[in-house]
């Protein structure tokens, strides 16, 4: 059986078992209608469980919200998203009080506060700063990271629950760090828990440049984002290695060489349909080496291409907003548009 | 479980990438006011987002102020116009206008400048402070004639010794591969004048030198050993500094004489005061990096016990540039400020 279904078996078993607890009479009543056995096990689930009916409750309601994701990701309007965002951040929090330890709220809740901080809070930092509005610009910055340290807590909180010795790995450095998880993280499927651990964290170093010893944090983001790309590398569009690029072209010294080998891998595998790779390409590797030219085709594929990616349609959405932003806005990021 | 969280992360998919991380790259610039302001074009190695990037956009917005919108700056951060040597490069070739550069970006236009970081003698900040005060307008003078105006000056951190290995004096670096920058004359001479060779490389090759242990010892200050991530590679940290990391806000004498005197003045006014602002962070931050670094594993070293033989390295040091980098009655001047409370 599989884990999810033994998960789900089991799940349902309890709400019996609840059920049973809520309506004693029942028993009585049935006494013969059932096994033994089962009788039994319930009441050891009882027992032991001391069952709650909201935690059930919540248990349940996060395999909803993963039935529920695809509706979202495949979206088209960013307003629309963008505000529910929000509220589905307060319900998460919510439901995560009644199931602390339950991972697919936990995770769903660390996504909702790395997207909603990056596509929505930062993309009005952008703005902000565009207008020249810079207290709203530091205000925006502020609230990014508090959410980012948020979910860098919500993440530590989950790997913690995977295996024990985390705080001691990440208090070790980077290769005591990289070698734990070596150690515990080899399945495929820890890809994900391990790229929004990553994610957060190097999401609240972005926001929180202000303070060095949250920069110093970078190198421990970079070991547990390659980590999940090592497991997974096609996870999420191939968004872990899309972000690798992203840091070798912008870290202090950038490396471009390897920043254009891992952009142009990911364009190719994804078949150039992540719009976001071709945005952040653009953005981070043709600026940083000068070529106008560069950044103005890849930024002009992102507005010219289609629906190329229904899976991913926010994310493209996304990547067209802000292709258009920085196409508005190329002398701001070439000095001298006639080299 | 795996699969309930594959379709609700995906949710903001791969948004979290674009901008995930170091967000160089783009500058965040007021759009101007007026039509006809005069643009400066200024790179800079602070990261977009940065506390110094925001000192020097509130700088932006007082000049932009003080001249009525006829005067802004375009700031080009991070890596987006490469490094010091780049930004020398395009200023001089008018690709650029301005920059904000440390000893290696002063170094390469004013060459005797370098006096200042000459290891042994400028260790405490107000040192520096009296020292460039007091010889400001001799170094600005050669700022001119090499094409510079020199807008105001700044500083990057203490400079110090850090090695994979532990050391306390300085035969204890004989055996060691110690890095020296490209273009620096001053660490590289030190490093000989112990008896070790210096390892030259460019900075974006230290950090793969350190992991093969091509260097094993560099020269840095512990803002820059957290900022270039070296420090994940090294174990010990001099206590002491040998010098100051100087720097500068440096433009185009061309671009500067097109301004009207008013405007020049409110920008050598405003870029004043930002750099003061500035070297509070900087020495904030160098403070802050330090006990980060110490927090995280480091290990200080007392040099303080051998204090005898480093000086007198250093001393020998200074003397052998003399004459190649400065000359001595600069060296005379720096030191009788220096030695002056």
């Amino acid at each position: 059986m599989r884990k999810t279904e033994a998960f789900s078996f089991l799940k349902r078993l309890l709400v019996l078992a609840c059920v049973e607890r809520a309506f004693p009479l029942h028993f009585a009543v049935m006494p013969r209608c059932r096994g033994l056995g089962v009788g039994a096990l319930v009441w050891l689930l009882l027992t032991l469980s001391a069952c709650d009916t909201a935690k059930l409750a919540a248990d349940s309601t996060a395999e909803l919200f993963g039935r529920a994701a695809p509706g979202v990701e495949q979206h088209w309007d960013y307003e629309l998203v963008g505000k529910s965002f929000p509220a589905s951040i307060v319900q998460l929090e919510g439901l995560l009080r009644i199931v602390p330890d339950n991972e697919v709220i936990g995770l769903s809740l660390v996504g909702a506060y790395i997207g909603y901080g990056v596509g929505w809070i930062e993309d009005r930092v952008e703005v902000a700063d565009a207008e020249d509005e810079w207290e709203k610009a530091e205000h925006l910055r502020r609230r990014a990271l508090v959410m980012y340290t948020r979910a860098w807590e919500l993440s530590k909180h989950f790997i913690r629950n995977r295996a024990p010795g985390f705080d001691d790995a990440l208090a070790g450095g980077v290769d005591s760090l990289d070698a734990w998880l070596h150690d515990m993280f080899t399945e495929k499927e820890d890809a994900a828990i391990l790229l929004w651990a990553g994610a957060s964290l190097g999401a609240r170093i972005n926001m929180g440049m202000e303070d060095i010893d949250t920069v110093a944090d970078l190198p421990l983001a970079k070991v547990i984002l390659r980590r999940s790309v090592e497991l997974d590398p096609d996870f999420m569009f191939m968004t872990g290695k899309m972000t690798m690029g992203v840091l070798a072209a912008s870290e202090f010294p950038p490396n471009m060489d390897r920043a254009k080998e891992l952009f142009d891998e990911v364009l190719d595998q994804t078949e150039r349909r992540n719009l976001m790779v071709q945005m952040n390409m653009a953005r981070y590797y043709a600026v940083n080496v000068g070529d106008s030219e560069l950044f103005r085709k890849l930024l002009n594929e992102v507005l010219d291409a289609g629906d190329v990616l229904p899976e991913a349609r926010l994310n493209n959405v996304l990547a067209r907003r802000r292709a258009e932003r920085y196409l508005g806005r190329i002398e701001y990021f070439f000095s001298d548009l006639s080299e | 479980m795996s699969d309930v969280l594959t379709h609700w992360k995906q949710l903001l998919v791969v948004l979290l990438a674009a901008g995930a991380f170091v967000v160089p790259g783009t500058s965040s610039v007021p759009k101007a006011h007026a039509e006809k302001a005069t643009v400066i074009r200024f790179a800079s190695l602070a990261p977009a987002g940065s506390a110094f990037m925001k000192v020097m956009q509130a700088w932006n917005r007082s000049l932009k102020k003080e001249t009525q919108n006829r005067v802004e700056l375009r700031f080009y951060s991070g890596g987006s116009q490469g490094d010091e040597r780049d930004f020398i490069r395009k200023v001089r070739a008018g690709q650029m206008d301005a920059a904000g550069v440390t000893t290696t970006g002063l170094g390469m236009v004013v060459r005797p400048v370098l006096v200042l970081s000459t290891p042994g003698l400028i260790t405490e900040y107000d040192q520096l402070e009296r020292a460039r005060t007091q010889l400001n307008e001799r170094f600005d003078s050669m700022f001119e004639e090499a094409g510079f105006k020199l807008l105001a000056w700044g500083e990057a951190g203490k400079n110090r010794l850090f090695s994979v290995d532990e050391f306390a004096k300085p035969t204890d670096l004989k055996n060691r591969r110690p890095w020296a920058w490209k273009d620096d004359p001053i660490f590289a001479e030190f490093i000989r004048v112990i008896g070790a060779n210096p390892v030259r490389l460019g900075v974006p090759e230290v950090y793969p030198g350190l992991q093969t242990r091509m260097v094993d010892t560099v020269p840095a200050s512990a803002l820059a050993a957290v900022a270039l991530q070296w420090y994940t590679r090294l174990n010990y940290m001099a206590k002491d500094n040998f010098s100051i990391i100087i720097g500068g806000s440096i433009i185009k004498q061309e671009t500067f004489d097109e301004l009207s005197e008013a405007d020049q003045k409110v920008l050598l006014d405003t870029s004043e005061r930002a750099a003061r602002a500035l070297d509070t962070l900087a020495r904030r931050d160098d403070d802050k990096a330090y006990h980060s670094l110490i927090s995280r594993g480091m290990i200080e070293v007392d040099t303080a016990q051998h204090r005898a033989a480093w000086d007198q390295i250093a001393t020998e040091t200074r003397q052998n540039l003399t004459g190649r980098v400065y000359s001595q009655s600069l060296l005379d001047a720096v030191q009788k400020i220096v030695a002056s409370e």
